[in-house]
């Protein structure tokens, strides 16, 4: 009869037929089985069971013709490299189309048109000196526009606090 | 065939890599077997791991300049044949088969003619082992079968089957236990004879 102890070796057992057992735990299983008949019965089954399986018939294995296959492919570390330097091409090429549409237009090539970001009449009044003379004219903007001349008004370091009353008196009017 | 020492296959696999068709060669004579019987273990259709089998080769060859030694030559071939048989799987959509490919089967023995070299009662266990392999969950059968049918190792079968080798020990045990179980039920003496059973 298998004890307690021969629990503990049941699946050194199994591995051992596998042959999958360290130096220590096949020396510690071998010195159970010389004083336990009940287990070398179970190491016997296992044995033969691995034979059985061992045994079992198989079709012929198929020919490989190495001769047939293909050059074996060279590595090639620097085709990692193609992405990143694709995709510095790619941002270059967006960067230049950016540049040659905001840039004057040359010759043989259409001009594109560009919208004017203020209109004549707000940069004339921008440039002109802040007299009050040029703030009545400015009233006659839309308030945006207005906004922009006393904005450039107040970049020169120039009166502005005459034109913020001016406003302010325009729209209360 | 006498299983070639790790030296043997790091000096072949190196000199394939320098474009050694001859040493290739070689290796397929080493593992072939191997992988022909684990491919058969994992399809379980002999034209599908004639395939399989076929394709691993073809793949480690192409492939080979990848193979940097960190595990055994063969175990970098399992996973080959791990994947291949992954992607087969995916193409033909379909379950593989349950039983390992048998020469017996469909075919009646004449009972007037007995097996060469087999007495009775190893032909009993013979059957009496392989009716219980059938019955094993699926799991415990392929690693009893890779490991004994195929003659593959440890950190092979881990691979072939993407598992830890602990849980390849504990199906290993568990359905070897089962089969030393059914064994005994028919009272099969072991081959010393000498010992007895529970």
């Amino acid at each position: 009869m298998m004890n307690k102890t021969c629990d503990n070796f049941e699946e050194l057992i199994d591995l051992k037929a596998a042959g999958w057992l360290s130096p220590e735990e096949a020396t510690a299983l071998d010195q159970h089985l010389e004083s336990c008949p009940a287990c070398r019965a179970q190491a016997d089954l296992a044995e033969s069971a691995a034979g059985v399986l061992a045994a079992l018939p198989a079709p012929a294995a198929p020919v490989i013709d190495v001769a047939s296959f293909p050059s074996p492919t060279p590595t090639k570390p620097w085709k990692w490299l193609l992405i990143p330097a694709a995709a510095a091409c790619l941002t270059l090429v967006l960067w230049v189309r950016l540049l040659d549409v905001s840039a004057p237009s040359v010759v043989g090539r259409d001009p594109v048109p560009v919208a004017p970001r203020e209109s004549h009449a707000v940069r004339a009044l921008s440039e002109a000196p802040p007299t009050l003379a040029t703030y009545h004219q400015a009233l006659s903007l839309p308030l945006d526009d207005l906004d922009r001349v006393l904005e450039a008004h107040d970049r020169q370091i120039m009166l502005y606090e005459p034109g913020l009353t001016l406003l302010a008196s325009h729209q209360t009017l | 065939m006498p299983r070639p020492t790790p030296n043997d296959t790091a000096a072949l696999v190196q000199q394939a890599q320098q474009g050694n068709s001859r040493a290739f060669e070689e290796l397929v004579q080493q593992l072939g077997d191997r992988l022909w019987r684990s491919a058969l273990v994992m399809c379980r259709d002999e034209h599908a791991a004639r395939d399989l089998v076929q394709e691993s080769w073809l793949e480690a060859w192409k492939g080979l300049h990848r193979f940097d030694g960190r595990c055994q030559f063969s175990t970098w071939l399992y996973g080959i044949l791990r994947h291949r048989n992954l992607k087969r799987i995916r193409r033909t959509a379909r379950k593989p088969l349950l039983l390992l490919p048998d020469p017996d089967d469909g075919r009646k023995p004449d009972p007037g003619q007995p097996m060469p070299s087999m007495d009775f009662e190893r032909q009993e266990a013979h059957a009496v082992l392989k009716e219980a392999l059938r019955a094993l969950p699926e799991p415990q059968r392929q690693v009893l079968e890779l490991r004994f049918f195929a003659d593959a190792t440890l950190a092979d079968i881990a691979v072939a089957l993407d598992c830890p080798e602990g849980t390849v020990k504990s199906r290993l045990h568990h359905g070897l236990r089962k089969l030393r179980k059914s064994s005994q039920c028919l009272n099969l003496r072991a081959p010393r004879g000498e010992s007895e059973t529970r």
